[in-house]
Formats: structure tokens, sequence, C-alpha cells
């Protein structure tokens, strides 16, 4: 008992079990946000439903696919059904228990399909018309086959859970799967599918719809522009404070400044940008040159332009610490080679210096990237809406175009978890967009510290003796 | 001998000058670079500073030559003749009925509520406000339009401007010691003329643009019309009966306060503890991959930890509050338990197990998670006696869904990584020297840890732990998204809570720029701004006396 | 121990130029002065040594000539450093040019992340010659200077790290041959290296003297006896005996200089 006490066995054992619960809850976070995000493209196996509501004992069904289940309490099973209608008059999402089912059967022919209009239908197909005079009902295993052989001027009629039927023309579907006969290839190739569309499609339907193509360029776009300002201003401080500046109150307080620039909290960054980009600097820009569009403003409202600068100040430290990193490690003898041959300091800095100091700038710039992307506060304030009508770049003069606004990753997901009415329905998309802005952040921070590690290497392999 | 001739000598001076030219734009550059930091910190400051200046402006009061006001102008204005009467002047303060004013006929005015009682005591008229800056009977009571504030011209020729829903007399001077016959204020609230009894007209100009703003109505508590007692309120979003915004900065700072504080007691053990095991423990290579683990941790967005926290991890501990309190108590105790546990195997295996203690308790917490709500629920009859939630609502203490706990945890999360980072740093820099001396002299690695190690880097840990206070001060989208954004001023666990910054990012994009609202928005991140610079300059200048310090030892 | 008087030539009739003439330098670091008013004359066209006990001063005596020690914030000097009459330390000085014609050579060879030919070319670039023929007549005359050209033609875009640590010593002497200097300084250029390759340093240095003026900072009494003409001997940041080398090493005016050549210096 003494020993235990003295050996602090118990403190050994806390400090483990504090790192250890740190690294479950990232387990777990980043696990659960992976499994919701990715298991809205799964195509899930569709189910002919005959239901009864809780407080009502008339019969009901529905077509839908079955997203997930769990056990209750009591020891039943709950499922939770997607469907669909034509007019979605009521809710998507459905939970349903034992209790309420009557049958639950999965049949080959239920089929899930993409219309320009309707959007995803769920639903049950009955009839093919080939041309105005003939119409079959193929097997249920066959109609995959007869929906792919069809004339494009063919049709289709469907029946919906709710009893409604719906004709529609196969030039008008984009894209039909039958879950329940799908392998289990087949359903990773449909899944791969369903990710690359949601990466390269515009949101639609609220969000709820779509993929988040804007949304993702809106990020990309910011962050390089981001880069733009901060890396040479970035570089060229971190340059004077460790190769120009002497020892004294001045570094001091420029030293002081990086620390508080990197530890001022963003929305702080955010409001500045708002009252001075915005409203003094863009204000300023429209009555210099944009006067005869006032009291339109141009510049003088958030925009593009706004959230990268806003962006680049709240990024600088990271660009600074990093590649002051890197000069550090860079031998004083080959500045020294540099210097003796007659080459000036700056000569010395730009020949011999910075190029050895790339990697860390770039690892800086990666980590600073991966900051600004994950930053949401600081940018509803300059210039990240909802939606945005139009890209920032296209292919009318000037092609890019910085004073509009973008959407924004993270902005999406906040907007789509808390400002859209239809929860159950824009979850699933919280959750991918979540998955992927993460999946960016991490493949960026892997690669900083990847590279980061290297340079360590290539160093130590330096000092070695010859 | 030499094979390159030298080059002709112009042309290599002019090569010289051009080298040096160029040198000097370079090195100009790289300086201005250097001070752009400090000056894009200084310019935020004073930017910040002179936009929210204006709410503190004293109010000026100017006389105007009545040529400079147009004919058009002067011709808008309405008059009112004065009121000899001081005792028959009561006023009904703006359109809404629950507020009157009254004068005595030593100048005195005051101000009175229409007051709801609690239940079973009837509604009063109570006197809320006095107002004692006029020495003579009251000649006129004016009342601004579109706001609360009103003017009191009294016998002597003394004006003065108050502002009803704080009680505040704002401004009082001197006018003119003629009679007066009559007033009339302009609808901008700007221009007040008054006829004097020779015939005379005169105007005077007042600025007055933020009446609503004071060190009383940012700071105090203030009673607000159609409210019981003083309180401390943040309503921005004027209502059809309430024009003016009542900005009292008290609630955004203790719900901010009260988010960092709670954050803050669920990430520092966990942090700390997990560096100097990191640091201490650890062999160093599974350090090099712990730490950057948890620098990405550092680099997930909080924008989906909010979002994780409001739609899953608050209904999560609604649902089994029991069960997460008692863990969060319990867990501690259950390592200590283990370890004891532990302590009965023989002493070789301890050290040697040491550095893989982290993976072998994964296992343990699991079951420590599947034993919680058996656990919980014993201790949850035992000792509630009932439900904790019938229990809370027993005692009267609310429960919101989005709460202190839910913060604590979420924006805990979000700080450890900063804290841990930082810590472990300091930790693990401590001259390695230092340690081995300590075992040599035979002390146990926790001793040697406890004795050396500790008192070297608590310097560095305390700066750990200010930069993790000011992440969670100044963390926005959890705060946003998982704490409810209700303005209240208490630190229950239970209830949610207001910060500044998610106040910020809420009404900014609404508020119209000069604004009253606007500015005082701004003074809140000037508040948010200056407090998280005092904490930066000081764990910056505590780290920087470390490192010279680790460099003596 | 009574610092070395006399400001003259060891050998006052010879018929060499002083290019190098340093009365009364010292030099200190912070509050430490390193160098205490040293006099000392380099004589053109031959190699001058540097021995002492390490930390005694060397490479701040020889870093002072070609005004590297500037790079340290804390250094303060006093005295006079000419270079052909030219005061060094004068404001006018053009310090790029200065150290453009004192090159330098360093314990560790210190090549540049490059590949061999940019190496040799760095110092030309910087002079702004771009011509690539010329830069590859002086690229080859400098490495055949150096004795490495026959090692290194066939493959002068190869990373100069890819060489062996000695061919790196000569890289870096063949680079700063290129810029042709006046004056060579080598701070202990073979104490790095294998015999064979501090043999062949010893040559090349005898061989370059024709050219130029050498100072050699070195501890081992051997090679400074083989290969200089005149030896300086510091002690503690003084010069204490400056002579021809031969008469220095074997008739020593100094008891210190005579028990540390001998080996019976105690620290
Ligand atoms: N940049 C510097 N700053 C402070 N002290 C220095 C610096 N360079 C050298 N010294 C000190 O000067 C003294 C002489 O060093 P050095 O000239 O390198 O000796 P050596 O004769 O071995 O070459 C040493 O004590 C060293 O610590
Ligand atoms: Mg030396």
């Amino acid at each position: 008992m003494n020993r235990w006490l003295s050996g602090g066995h118990a403190w050994i054992w806390l400090s483990a079990g504090a790192l250890s619960v740190s690294l479950l809850l990232v387990a777990i976070l980043i696990g659960f946000i992976a499994v919701k995000g990715l298991s809205h493209f799964w195509p899930a196996p569709i189910f002919d439903v005959h239901y009864h509501e809780q407080d009502d004992p008339s019969m009901q069904r529905l077509i839908g696919q079955r997203i997930s289940y769990q056990s209750t309490d009591q020891g039943t099973q709950e499922y939770l059904f997607r469907r669909s209608e034509a007019q979605a008059a009521y809710q998507d999402f459905i939970w349903l228990t034992d209790a309420q089912i009557n049958t639950m059967t999965q049949r080959p022919e239920l089929m899930t399909l993409e219309h320009r209009t309707f959007g995803r239908l769920i639903a049950e197909p009955i009839l093919l018309r080939l041309s105005p005079t003939s119409t079959i009902t193929p097997p249920p295993v066959d109609w995959p086959e007869q929906i792919k052989t069809a004339q494009k001027d063919a049709q289709l009629t469907l029946l919906l859970g709710n009893g409604e039927a719906l004709t529609l023309n196969l030039v008008d579907i984009l894209e039909i799967h039958f879950p329940n006969q799908l392998s289990w290839v087949e359903k990773m190739q449909v899944f791969g599918k369903g990710l690359l569309q949601f990466m390269v499609e515009s949101p639609r339907q609220g969000g709820t719809e779509g993929g988040i193509f804007p949304a993702l360029f809106g990020t990309v776009i910011t962050v390089l522009i981001m880069t733009v300002f901060v890396t040479p201003i970035g570089v060229m401080a971190a340059v004077y404070l460790h190769e120009y500046a002497r020892p004294g109150w001045i570094t001091q307080t420029i030293r002081i400044a990086v620390y508080n620039l990197a530890g001022t909290p963003s929305i702080v960054f955010g409001v500045f940008g708002l009252a001075f980009f915005v409203y003094t600097l863009g204000g300023s820009i429209d009555q210099l040159f944009y006067s005869e569009s006032l009291p339109m403003p141009t510049f003088g409202t958030p925009g593009l332009i706004w959230v990268s600068l806003t962006l680049a100040l709240l990024t600088l430290p990271v660009v600074i610490v990093s590649t002051e990193e890197g000069l550090a490690r860079i031998p004083k003898s080959v500045r020294e080679g540099s210097l003796a041959l007659g080459a000036s300091h700056t000569e010395t800095l730009w020949r011999i210096v910075l190029p050895l100091t790339t990697p860390a700038i770039l690892t800086g710039l990666i980590l600073a990237i991966a900051r600004a992307a994950g930053e949401v506060a600081p940018l509803m304030l300059v210039g990240v809406v909802k939606l945005a009508p139009e890209l920032p770049l296209d292919a009318e003069f000037p092609f890019l175009h910085l004073d509009r606004k973008i959407m924004h990753l993270g902005y999406h997901i906040f907007d789509l978890a808390f400002q859209t009415g239809r929860t159950d329905a824009s979850l699933p998309f919280v959750f991918t967009t979540a998955l992927l802005l993460i999946l960016l952040i991490i493949l960026l921070n892997l690669s900083a510290i990847l590279l980061r590690n290297r340079l360590r290497v290539r160093f130590q392999d330096d000092k070695k003796p010859i | 001998m030499r094979p390159n001739p030298k080059p002709k000598q112009a042309k290599q001076s002019a090569f010289q000058t051009w080298r040096r030219c160029r040198d000097a734009v370079m090195s100009l550059m790289i300086r201005s670079s250097g001070y752009t930091v400090v000056i894009s910190l200084l310019l935020m400051f004073v930017y910040l500073g002179y936009q929210v200046f204006p709410i503190f402006k004293p109010i000026q009061v100017t006389p105007i030559e009545t040529e400079r006001l147009s004919e058009e102008h002067r011709s808008s204005f309405q008059w009112h003749p004065v009121n000899l009467d001081p005792s028959a002047l009561v006023y009904r303060l703006a359109e809404n009925q629950r507020s009157l004013l009254t004068t005595t006929s030593d100048g005195g005015i005051q101000q009175w509520f229409w007051l709801m009682g609690d239940a079973g005591t009837p509604a009063s008229f109570q006197k809320v406000h006095e107002f004692t800056s006029h020495r003579a009977p009251i000649l006129a009571l004016i009342p601004e339009s579109q706001r609360r504030g009103f003017l009191s011209l009294d016998q002597q020729g003394h004006l003065a401007i108050h502002y009803a829903p704080t009680g505040e007399t704002l401004w009082s001077g001197y006018l003119t010691n003629e009679p007066i016959k009559a007033y009339s204020l302009s609808s901008s609230n700007q221009i007040l003329g008054v006829r004097l009894a020779s015939g005379e007209t005169r105007y005077w100009h007042l600025l007055n643009p933020h009446p609503q703003i004071s060190i009383t109505s940012l700071l105090h508590k203030v009673q607000y019309e159609g409210r019981n007692q003083a309180e401390w309120v943040w309503q921005s979003a004027p209502s059809a009966e309430y024009h003016d915004g009542k900005y009292s900065i008290v609630p955004l700072s203790i719900g901010t306060l009260k988010a960092a504080f709670f954050a803050m007691l669920f990430a520092m053990p966990l942090a700390i503890m997990g560096a100097v095991y990191t640091a201490y423990f650890m062999p160093t290579r599974l350090r090099n991959w712990i730490k950057p683990s948890v620098e990405l941790m550092e680099a997930l967005p909080t924008v989906v930890i909010g979002f994780i926290a409001g739609i899953y991890l608050a209904p999560l501990i609604e649902a089994y509050l029991v069960q997460v309190l008692f863990g969060l108590i319990t867990l501690p105790l259950y390592l200590v338990l283990l370890s004891w546990l532990w302590s009965i195997f023989p002493d070789s295996t301890h050290y040697r197990l040491k550095s893989s203690l982290w993976v072998l308790l994964i296992p343990a917490l699991v079951a420590f998670v599947w034993a919680l709500p058996y656990a919980s629920s014993l201790f949850e009859s035992w000792v509630f006696a009932q439900d904790l939630r019938q229990w809370l609502a027993h005692h009267n203490i609310d429960y919101a869904q989005r709460n202190g706990l839910v913060i604590g945890i979420a924006m805990g999360f979000a700080i450890i990584p900063t804290i841990f980072s930082l810590a472990e740093d300091a930790l693990s820099s401590v001259p390695k020297h230092l340690t081995e001396g300590a075992l040599a002299l035979g002390a146990t690695p926790w001793q040697s840890l406890q004795g050396v190690i500790l008192p070297t880097a608590s310097a560095g840990i305390f700066s750990a732990i200010i930069i993790g206070f000011g992440r969670a001060l100044g963390e926005t989208m959890i705060l946003l998204m998982a704490s409810g954004n209700t303005p209240l001023v208490n630190m229950n666990l239970f209830e949610g809570m207001r910060s500044l910054s998610a106040n910020i990012a809420m009404e900014l994009p609404e508020a119209q720029a000069g604004s009253t609202h606007y500015r005082v928005l701004l003074l809140s991140v000037l508040i948010l701004f200056v407090f998280t610079f005092v904490l930066n300059t000081l764990a910056a200048l505590i780290r920087q006396g470390l490192k010279k310090r680790y460099q003596q030892l | 121990m009574t610092p070395y008087q006399p400001r003259t030539l060891p050998d006052p009739g010879q018929a060499f130029p002083i290019k190098l003439s340093i009365r009364d330098f010292n030099l200190s670091f912070g509050q430490t002065p390193i160098l205490k008013s040293i006099d000392l004359d380099v004589i053109a066209n031959h190699v001058t040594a540097l021995i002492g006990p390490s930390g005694c001063g060397k490479s701040t005596l020889l870093r002072s000539l070609n005004r590297l020690n500037d790079l340290s914030t804390e250094c303060r000097v006093s005295g006079q450093i000419h270079l052909d009459n030219q005061d060094i330390y004068a404001p006018s000085m053009n310090i790029a040019d200065l150290r453009r014609r004192i090159g330098m050579v360093f314990q560790l060879p210190n090549p540049f992340p490059k590949s061999i030919y940019e190496n040799v070319a760095y110092g030309l670039r910087i002079q702004g010659i771009r011509s690539r023929r010329r830069l590859d007549t002086a690229i080859e005359h400098a490495l055949t200077r150096a004795a490495l050209w026959d090692e290194v033609k066939d493959r002068l875009n190869t990373n100069a790290y890819e060489l062996s640590g000695g061919q790196q010593q000569r890289l870096v002497i063949a680079r700063a041959l290129a810029v042709e200097p006046e004056v060579l300084l080598l701070d202990e250029p073979a104490s790095a290296l294998d015999p064979i390759s501090t043999l062949k340093i010893e040559e090349l240095i005898t061989e370059l003297k024709h050219n130029y003026t050498i100072i050699i900072v070195t501890h081992n009494m051997q090679q400074a006896a083989r290969v200089s003409d005149y030896t300086a001997y510091l002690h503690q940041g003084t010069l204490i005996e400056y002579g021809e080398t031969q008469q220095l090493f074997t008739n020593p005016r100094k008891r210190a200089t005579e028990n540390y050549i001998t080996g019976r210096f105690v620290e």
C-alpha cells in the first residue's frame, strides 16, 4: 500500500487513462461521422412494408429503403425507412417498430431512381411502354435488362408506396438502381458513384439532394487566394525575425504580436474583416472605381476577396512560425559559405537559404490551409452564404470574380444542420460534408507532418560526420 | 594565366550598383513585412476602438444661428407652449402605457411603472427612477421620437437630457435666462427650438446618437419597464413594444466565462495528465506517433464538433444524464482502483507495462462504459431516491437540453489538443540531465517527475492552460450550435448560455453599420480581444522566460 | 607572458609586399575579450600558419579578416586591418566585395545542396556572370586548380553531397578560387579528413601559394611545419610569437611557444 502511494501508481494510471480517454473520444467522433456520412450512399435494401400508425389501426403501405435499425429498450426492433413521394407532401423518413409492421417484403424489382424534376423516387415498376402500342410487364428480375434495352422514348409506370401511380418518360430519368438485385461489387460501384456525384453536383432542394460542389469549390478557391496573400508576407516576416532583427524590444514586440495573432479568437478577425475590409476598404473602393453602380455595393459588401484577406490575417502566424522553424534548421555553415564568397545578405537569402527552407514554408502553408479550411465563424461575417447563385470563377471577364459571395463546406454544415427545416433529410448530407471536410483537413495535416519529418531527416543526415 | 579577362569596368560598376539597389529594396520589403504583423494587430485595436468610441462620446449641445436653418425646415417645427403649473405635469412616456413621468415643484422628476405583482399581489404603480437634475420647477417634459429618452426644461432656463429605461440624466446645462414660452424638438431628436418671452426664437443642436449606452446600462443591473426588478439584460432584437435595445454585456460575459470554465474543467485534467504520460512514460517511438495525432485532433473543425454536440450529444446527455454525471465522477476513482489492484502484482511488471498502459486501458474503459448504466441507476436510486431529472425539477433547478455540461464536454474536447501539445512541449523540453540526476539518487520515476520535472515545467504548463483558456473564450461555432444561446446570468451546469463570440456571429450580420447595436457588438469584440490579448501576452512572456531558463539549466 | 612586440617583418629583406597588416587589433564578444592587441603582417604569396590551443581565438582572428564576425551582434572591434593599404573596417568598405577578395574555407566542408557545377558557379553568378561559356571555362579552371577536375568532370551535375569528405573540401576550395580571391583563409581545412585527403589538400596549398596569399589555421604542428612559411602562435587571444616557420619550430624565442610545440603545454 505504501509502495503504491509513493510510486505514484495512481497518478500514472490516471494520466494513462486521460490519454486513452482523449484518443478514444477522437476515434469515436471520427468513426461516428464516417459511418453516418458514408452509409448515405450505400444502396440500402428496399422493402415493401405494410404498417399502421401508432395510434391508428388502419393499414398503410410504404415502399422504402431501410436506412438503419436499432433495438429498443423493450427488446423489439425499430427501423428507419426512407420513402419518397412525387410531390413531397409529408416526411421522407419514418421510424417503425416491429409492432407497427404487418409485413415487410424485399422484392427484387423494387427500385430507386433519380428523376429530373421529382428527385429521388423509391417505387415499384409496374408497366413499361416500349412503343405507343406495346406494353410489357417483365418478370421481376428482368426489369433492369428490359429498361436498359428500351428505347429512349419509352415510358415507365411506377407505383409509389402511397398508392400513387406515376408515368415517366425514360429520358427524364437520370439514374435507376435495383438495390435488392445488386451484388456486393455492384453496390460498391453505386456507392462510389454516389460519392462522386456528391462531390461534383450542386445542392438541390435546400441541400437535401444533389451535392456540394459549390461549397467545395468555394473552400478551395478562398484558401488559394489566401495563400497568395499570406505566403509573401508570412515568409518575409519570418525572415525578418530570424535573419534581420537584432534581439531587442522591437523583436520582442513582433514575437508577442505573432503569438497574439495566433491566439486571438477567429471571430475577432471576422469582425475586423467586416468592419475594416468590407465597410471601410470595400466602401472606399466602391467610391473610387464603382461609383456608377452605387448605392448598390460592389466591393463594399461581403465577398470572396474579403474572406481570403481575413483568412490570410488569421493564418499569418502559422506561416511565420513554420518558416522560422525551417530557417532555424539551416546550418550556419551554409550561410557563411555563401557570405564568404562575396554574396550579400539578401543574395544568400534568396539563392541559398530560401530554397532550402521551401519544405518548411510548404509545411506552413499546408497547415495554414488546413486551419483556414476549418474556420467558419469569421467567414459568415465576411462573405460566405448559404446559397451562392454563381461560382466565383467562370468564362466571363474578368473570370475570377473577387466580389462574389461564395459557399463554404464548414458553413454548409452549420446551415444544413441548424437552419434547414427538414433535419432528417439533410442530416446525411451534413455528415457527408463533415466527413469530407475532416478528410480534407486530415489529408492536409498528414502531408504537412510527413513533409516536416522528411525535412528533419534530411538535416540530420547533413550533420553526420564525414 | 587567368582565363577569364576582367569584365569592362563600367559594366561591372553598373552591375554593382544594381546589386546594391536590389538588396536595399529586398531588405526594405522584409523589414516592412516584419512590422506588418505588429501593425495589423495595432490596426485591429485602433480601428475597433475608433468604431466603438462614439458610443461613449459625451453629449454635445451647441447653439445654432437661426439663419443656418432653412425657412422650410423652420416651418416644419411644431411648437408646444410650456406648462407653468409643475404639479399638473404628468407625462405619458412614448406610446406605451406602462410608464408615467411626474414632476414636483422643486424640479424633481419621477418615473413610474405599472408593475404586475407576483401571484396573488395586485398590479400597482411604483416609482422606479428619479431624476434630480433640476433645481427649479419644470416647464416642460419633451419626449424624443423613436426612442425612450426625454428632455426637460425648467424655469431657470436649464435643459436636461434623460434616458428613461436606465433612469439616467445624460446631460444637463444652462440654455438661457429669459423666460421660455414654447419649445419644439425636431423628429430627428437633433434640433431643439425655444421661443422666448421676447418673441425671439433660438435653436440648439443636440448630438446624442447613442443614449442607450452608458457604463450603467452596459455593466449595472437596470430595471427596465415592465420588469419587477433590476436585471442584466441583453435584448437586441427590438420588439414592437420596446424600441430600444437592452445592451448589458454582463450576461454575455458571464456566458463566455461559464462556457470556458466548464470546458477547462473537463479539458485541463485530461490534457495535462495525458501530456505528462506522453512526455514522461511513453517510449519515444510511440510519442512520435501520438504527437501528430493530437495535432490532427487540434485541426478538427469546430463546426463539426459543434454539430455533433448540438444534434447528438445534447439529446444523448439529456437521456442519460445520470450515467454521464456518474461516469465523469467515478472514472478517476475507477482508474485509481485499477492501479491499486495492479500493484498487487510484482513490481517488475509495473514498469515494464507502464509505457503501454494506455493501450491496456482502452478495454478497461470499454468495460467501464458497459457497466455504467447498472452502476449509475443503483447510484441514482440510492442518492436521489428518484429520477435525477425529477429531483432537479423538485429543487427548482432548470434543465435545458443545450447546457453547460454539453458545452463543457464539447468545447473541452476541442481545447484538449491545444493544452496537451503545449504542456507536452514544456514537459519534454526539460533537460534530460535533471531527471537522470534524480533517478540516480534513487527516486522512483514518479518522485523525480513530482520533484524535478513538474516544478521546472510548471510555468510552461501554466502558459498552456492560459492559451487553452483564451481559446475557449473565443471559440464560436461550438457555442453557437450547442449552447442554446440564451443570455442568462448564472453558473448552472444544466442551463444554457450565450457567449460574446456566438452573440457576435448571430447578430452582427443583421446589425446596420454605424448603429448603436453595431457599435455595442464591436465593443463586445473589443472586450474579447483585449482579454485574449492579455492572456496571450502573458503566456508569450512566460514561454520566453522559460526558454531562457531551460538554456541556463 | 609578454606579447610579441616588434612591428617589423620577420624577414625585412624579402621581395614580397605585405598583403594584410593587422595593427593593435582587439575583438570582444559582449564583455569577453577574445583577441587582445594583435599585430601581424601577412606577406603576399606565402603561407602563414596560425597555431595555438583550441579556443585561443585563431578562427576568430581569421574571421576578422573577411569580417565574418560581423554576423554576431555581440562583436566589438578596435584597431586596424589593412588589405593592400585599404582599411577593411572603414565604413566605406563594401563588405561583399571584401569577402570576394578574401576567400575562406571552413573546418567542415560546407558545399551548398546543389550540383557540383552550381556550387562552383555560385560566386560567379553572384558577380553577374551569366554566359555559359565563361562559366564553363572558369569552373574547369577552378576545379583543375583545386585538383578535383579529373575526379568530377563526368558528373558535374550530381549533387555535391554525394562527394566524399575530401572531395567536398576540395570542391569548397574550388568554389572559393572561382571568384579569384587575392587571399585564401583556411580554417583547419583538413581536420575532418582522412590522411590521404589531408595530403592532397596540403599539396594543393603548396601549389596555390604561387598565386594567392594563404593563411591557414591548424592545430596539427606537423602540418604547420610542412606547409607554412611563417607561423604565428596565439595564446588566449594574445599573439605570443610570429616568425619564419623553420625558426619558430626549431628555435622558439618564447618559453610558452616552446612548451606548446613540444607538447608540454598544459591548458
Ligand atoms: N560568435 C561568438 N560569440 C561569442 N563567443 C564566441 C563566438 N565565436 C567564438 N567565440 C568565443 O571565442 C573564443 C575563441 O574561439 P575560436 O576563435 O573559435 O577559437 P579557436 O582558436 O579554437 O578557433 C572561444 O572562447 C569562443 O567561445
Ligand atoms: Mg577554430
